[in-house]
Formats: structure tokens, sequence, C-alpha cells
């Protein structure tokens, strides 16, 4: 790992004196500099500096496995199965589910219902097992306050009425909604960071709340809203410019907003990869603009006709590993997947329900077809980058 | 290390730490020639006061600088003719889409560094495991029957689907041998100890999980040990190249430093042990001066001179995946279109 001490390397211990007197105190310090670098610093001969690097670099360089393992190893019973979401046709997509230990981004404008998908999942997994759910806990980082116990509670309601009208009447008094509901949003752990410097905080410290909570998903909804408003260039009028600046209610700039996300979303893969669970995260619409661009960012997802395309950039695209766009068309909804290492671009249209979301079957043949195009307009992941640079 | 140089190169030149230099400097020790009058390295150790063994290893570089360049000046240099036989003699890595072999001159080739470029979603991944699952094809069927080192720095690598690719490759190759049986050519059944099957296939992948950029640079230095030990090896993919390197690097210019040392590295490692590097690289949006902005690879202007070939993967206007030559030092810039289905990378269908 990046900040392993140079201490608690093996190696040579008048050598790891020397590497620590002279400031070098991580493994990042050494691998940073070239063999020239060194030999300049610490006075080692060119193959003392070479063997240097040699050995640091084979104590932190991570173990390899065969795809053969990683994938029997899946196959196996004691692998996390992928999460359902119980829209037939995306889970037969997604090879049963959410997929563990990646991100899962869902993209659209307000309003689609991206929350009640959330929503939905988060009660897939604080479900009792014998309702279908897994029994675990849920981290719900809630940056836009649309975290609703009250819908999670209809929610649970709504399955426990399903169950027990699937189950008939003489089980009906085993499933207790209110038992159900008690124990079920007291696996929900809601956090709500009101900045972006406590989003990171929050996402740091995720670690210890996922392993408290027995947590099997965390869900960030949004990352794109503290991230919109608090980080934009400075407007023509000369406000500080500066990024510490505190006076235009900047905290910085569209580069420094992008390193953070990057940081936040390599801190969430690391997570959703040692933990084995997935990672769910929104994301909100921008308007493309053609131009120069305007001021603020714009107000989201309500132009009806506009080039809408997801918020944040080529960069954080990059770094979602599953893309799921949430859209609407002539009051009919649907869900595509827009960016995914393993699965087909299928579509799906739903509607929303009293569990959620429930998908309205149908025949590809029967969708509109300007959403079966791909890299379209409507396909979002790939339009937005454009975007991105006039959102500016 | 083969600097063509005469006995005339200063010690100063000499890849040496400072105390060694100074050392050899306050003790009249000016060129190599002097070095190599000095009468072997206990000569030297007693002039100078340094240990025998420093003194060892500064005539070694001494000798390594000057010395056998004057004598043999062949060293270190090989013919274009033999790089035109080594060039033929490994076989390249095809993508399974026609066009798009066609583009890079018959596939992916090794002692090389290629370089795709791409927008999100736009199949990377996907062409890093294709690529990962076509360098084992058999060598009777004219492939390179090697195995390949797959670095996922992005947890995107799905076994899964590179288990459909992997199976839709053995489909495809067991059909061509089925055929060429029936032509009358029954011992390319079984032709050597390892059947291109979906078992030996995704065993013949190695993954690494690379969760920072400095787990991803201790890694690179750590290939040229791995490559040793897996002599099979005949592809490296690392997808991306670029996640690690976009974060935590406040300091632009040591990132560029950096990331072109690790350039460095794996060129050399192309070289030396005769694979095929392929990096994927992300996007990244420039403004432009007139107010708009278009999409560029990521990692600035010095990691353009990392791959000798370099492919943009876009959406054409025809809403297809198209790969776009940009950089190659002997193919013509191109354009090709290719598709993702559920077996890997196909070719479209030709339009007539």
């Amino acid at each position: 790992m990046a900040t392993r001490h140079v201490s608690r390397l093996a190696l040579d211990p008048y050598l790891r004196d020397h590497l620590i007197a002279n400031n070098l105190t991580t493994a990042r310090d050494v691998l940073l500099l070239s063999p020239l670098d060194l030999m300049e610093l610490l006075g080692l001969t060119w193959t003392a500096a070479h063997q240097l690097l040699a050995d640091v670099s084979a104590q932190i360089s991570p173990p390899y496995s065969t795809a053969y393992d990683v994938f029997t190893q899946q196959a196996t019973a004691e692998a996390p199965a992928p999460l359902r979401t119980g829209l037939p046709t995306l889970d037969g997509a997604l090879r049963l589910g959410v997929p563990v230990g990646s991100i899962t981004e869902l993209v659209g404008p307000g309003g689609v219902g991206k929350s009640q998908l959330s929503h939905m999942l988060a009660l897939a997994v604080a479900m009792p097992e014998a309702l279908g759910g897994l029994g675990a806990g849920v981290v719900y980082i809630d940056t836009e306050r649309k975290f609703s116990a009250p819908r999670l509670q209809e929610m649970v309601h709504a399955r426990v009425a399903e169950a027990a009208a699937a189950a008939g009447p003489q089980a009906a008094h085993v499933l207790q909604p209110l038992a159900v509901q008690g124990e079920v949003l007291r696996r929900v752990a809601v956090s709500t960071p009101g900045s972006t410097e406590q989003l990171m905080q929050t996402v740091e410290n995720l670690q210890h709340t996922v392993l408290q909570y027995r947590a099997r998903l965390v869900v960030v909804d949004s990352i794109a809203a503290l991230a919109r408003t608090e980080y934009g260039n400075p407007s023509s009028s000369g406000a500080s410019g500066s990024v510490a600046g505190g006076g235009g209610g900047l905290v910085g700039s569209i580069m420094d907003r992008q390193q953070v996300l990057g940081r936040i979303a390599a801190s969430l893969k690391a997570l959703a990869e040692s933990l084995r669970i997935p990672v769910l995260v929104t994301n909100q619409v921008t308007t493309r603009i053609g131009g120069g661009g305007g001021g603020g960012p714009g107000p989201p997802g309500s132009a009806a006709n506009g080039t809408l395309t997801a918020a944040l950039g080529a960069k954080w695209a990059h770094c979602v590993n599953l893309r799921l766009v949430l859209q609407r068309l002539q009051e009919r909804r649907f869900l595509k997947v827009a960016k995914s290492p393993s699965c087909a671009n299928v579509v799906l249209e739903y509607v929303i329900g009293p569990t959620g979301l429930q998908e309205v079957p149908r025949h590809e043949s029967e969708l509109p077809p300007v959403l079966l195009q791909r890299g379209s307009v409507l396909d979002m992941a790939i339009t937005n980058e454009v975007d991105y640079g006039a959102e500016l | 290390m083969h600097v063509s140089s005469s006995a005339r190169l200063e010690v100063v030149a000499l890849p040496l730490p400072p105390h060694l230099r100074n050392r050899l400097l306050a003790t009249g020790f000016g060129t190599v020639a002097d070095l190599e009058r000095a009468g072997g390295p206990m000569g030297l150790a007693r002039e100078t006061g340094l240990s025998p063994d420093e003194a060892h290893e500064v005539l070694q570089l001494a000798g390594a600088a000057g010395g056998p360049a004057s004598s043999n000046w062949r060293a270190g240099t090989v013919s274009a003719a033999d790089l035109l036989v080594a060039a033929a003699a490994t076989p390249r890595i095809i993508s399974m889409a026609r066009d798009l072999d066609a583009l890079l001159g018959g596939g992916v080739a090794a002692g090389q560094v290629t370089e795709f470029c791409g927008v999100p979603g736009v199949g990377k991944t996907q062409l890093g495991m294709q690529l990962a699952v076509n360098v084992q094809i058999p060598r009777s069927l004219s492939g390179p029957e090697g195995q390949a080192v797959y670095i996922d720095t992005e947890g995107s690598f799905m076994a899964e689907r590179c288990a459909d690719i992997a199976e839709g490759a053995v489909r495809h190759v067991q059909s061509i041998l089925e055929k060429k049986a029936s032509m009358g050519q029954p011992e390319l059944l079984h032709d050597g100890e390892r059947p291109f099957t979906l078992e030996n296939v995704m065993r013949g992948i190695y993954l690494f999980r690379v969760h920072d950029h400095v787990e991803q640079l201790g890694l690179v230095n750590m290939l040229p040990r791995f490559l040793e030990q897996y002599s099979q090896v005949r592809l490296i993919v690392i997808d991306s190249v670029t996640f690690h390197f976009r974060q935590d690097f406040p300091d632009m210019a040591q990132r560029t430093r950096v990331v072109t040392g690790m350039a460095q590295q794996l060129i050399s490692l192309a070289q030396t042990h005769n694979v095929a590097v392929v990096l994927m690289n992300q996007v990244t949006t420039k403004v432009l001066e007139g107010g708009g902005s278009k999409l560029v690879p990521a990692l600035g202007e010095s990691w353009g001179h990392a791959a000798s070939t370099r492919v943009m993967l876009t959406w054409g206007p025809d809403n297809e995946r198209h790969a776009q030559m940009i950089k190659s030092p002997h193919l013509p810039l191109g354009d090709a279109a290719f598709a993702v289905t559920a077996d890997g990378l196909r070719s479209l269908p030709r339009r007539r």
C-alpha cells in the first residue's frame, strides 16, 4: 500500500535508518524517485539503488490470481452473490444483479426514480431473509436530504403484503408488518454530510461504519449534489480566485473537484473490493451548452428536450464500473445499461409502484427506437464528456 | 548502457553516487582512461581509498560505458534484417474483429507498446479481455500460444464476462479445427500439451488487482522478474494505465516524470522479453482556444511518446464503435468499425 512505512519493510536496518534520515519514510517516497535520484540522495551505488527499488517493489506489489481462480471462486456458495434488483431484464443482463466489488452509478433527471431505486435496493438488502432479503445492513449516504424513512416503511409494508398474499391466509400471522419494519429500518444507517469535505470524511470512515452495521450495500445519493454546488470556476468578477477563498461560496475550481471525485471513487472502489459489497452511487444530469457556457451549474434535469447528459464529466465517468441511465420519454420511464464491462446495453421500461420500480414486460421491438441506438445523445455515457467542458 | 564512447569519457558522466564521484575527482581520476590505467580494483582502491568492492563497481561501470564499446562496436546493436525476421517470427495477437486487425497490421505486435484510448463504455476493457484470450490461440492456427498478464487498476475485470469471451474464442477455434479436419488435416486437432479449452484459457490469464499508484509502480518494477519466471507470457494489459495517476498528484511535473519513467520501463520490457504491452488510457476534456472543447487522451503530451502505436476508440456518427489509428511508425492512419457481441469483439457484418 502507498503509505506503507519504510520501518515496516524488510530492508537492511542500516539502509532503513538511512532512508528515514533522508525523509524517505514511505514506500511511495522511495518509488517516486528514479535510481539516479536515489544514488544522489543516499550515496548508493548503481546496483544498490536498483536493488533497493526492486526490494521495495517486491514487498508492496499485489499478489496475482489467475482468471480461472477468480471465476471458480465466484461460483462457490460462500462468495457474496450479486444484489438482485428485482427487474428481470436487468438482473438477467447483469448476471443476477448489481455486481459486488465495484461501483454502480445511476444517472437520470430529477424525479425519474434514482432515489426510488436506491431505496428499493437498500430494502432488498435489509429485508429479513425469510422475505427474500439478505438480512444485512445498509449504509445510506444522503447528500441531498432525500432519504425518506416513510417511503422505506411504505415499501416494507407493500413487500410484506405481497409476501402474505403469496403465502396464503394461514401464514399471515407470521408476517407482522410492524415487527419487520422495525427490524429493517434499524439496519439502515443514514449519514448526511453537508459538504464535500464531510463527504470525504464519511467515505474515509466508511470501512468502520460498514463493518459496524454488517452492511452489504453502500449507497451514495447523490455524488453530484455537493460537488456541483461547491466547485466551479470563479466568475468573471474578481472573486479571490485562490483555491482557499471562502468568498464566492466556492471551495475550488473544476480541476479541484475532479481531484476530489477521483479520490472518493478510489476509496469507494477499494472498499467495495476488499469488503466484497456493491457500491451504488447516483448522479445528476446537466444540460449541454453548446458554446461559451454560463456561470453556475444550471437547474438539474428540467429541460424536456434539450440534450441532457450525465454530470461530473469524463473523468468521473471513467471511475464508475457500471452506469445505468434512467430517463423519461413521453411520460414513460426507461432504464438503460449505458456502460458495463460485462453485459450488452439492454433497455427496459418500468413504472414506480408501491414496492419501488417495477418492470413493464415488453419486447425490445416495442421500445422507442431512439432508446436502442448506441452512442446516441441519450446514451449519456458517450455524450456527457463534451458537456462538462461547457459547464465551466 | 552501451554508450558508444571512447576512453576519454569523463568520470562525472558515469552513474556514480556523489561521494564516490568526488573521491575519484579529488584523487585525479578525470576520465575513464585514467581508471583503466589504475591497475585494477586493488590499485584503484589503494590510490583513492575506496573499498575494493566500490572500486570494482566503478571499474565495471567504466567498462560498460567505455571499454567493450571500443573493441566490439557491434555490441548492443542488431541489424534491421534481424529485426524484420524477429518481427515476422512472433505472431500477432488478433482481436477477432477483422477490420480492427487490418488497421493494426494484422493484430497487436509483440515487442511493442500499443495504447488504446477511449471514452467510458466504448469497450476498452472488453478489448483487453479479448486480447488476453486471443494471445493463447495455438500455434497450429498461427496464434502466439502464449499467456497474458492482466493488470486491473479500476476493478472492472469481470471473470464471468472473460469466460464468455473465452468460450466464444474456444468455439471459434473448434469450428476452424473441425473445418480443417474435414478438409483432411486431422492431425491439427491434438497439437500440443495445452489444448485450447475454457479452463486452460482462464488459467493462462494472470490477474493483478492494483489499488493505488504506488502498487502500480512497484508492480511495473517487478514485471521483469515475473516474466523470467513465467516465460509463456506474451501479453501484458494494463487497464487502465491512467486511473491512479489522475488523483493524488498535486505536482504535475512530478507526475510527468514518474509516468515517463514508467513508460520507459514498459518499452524496455516489451523489447527485452518480446511481449506485447497493451495500455488502456482514459480520455480527458481539453478546452480549446476558441471556447469549444474536445476529447484527448489523458496523461498529457509527454505520455504521447510512450506508445509506439496509438489507437483512439470512439463512437462513430453511425452509432457504431470505431477505432482510429492516430499514431503508428509504419501503418497508415485509418479507421475501422467493430462491434462488441456476446462472444466478444467482432467485425460488423459487411454491408452491400
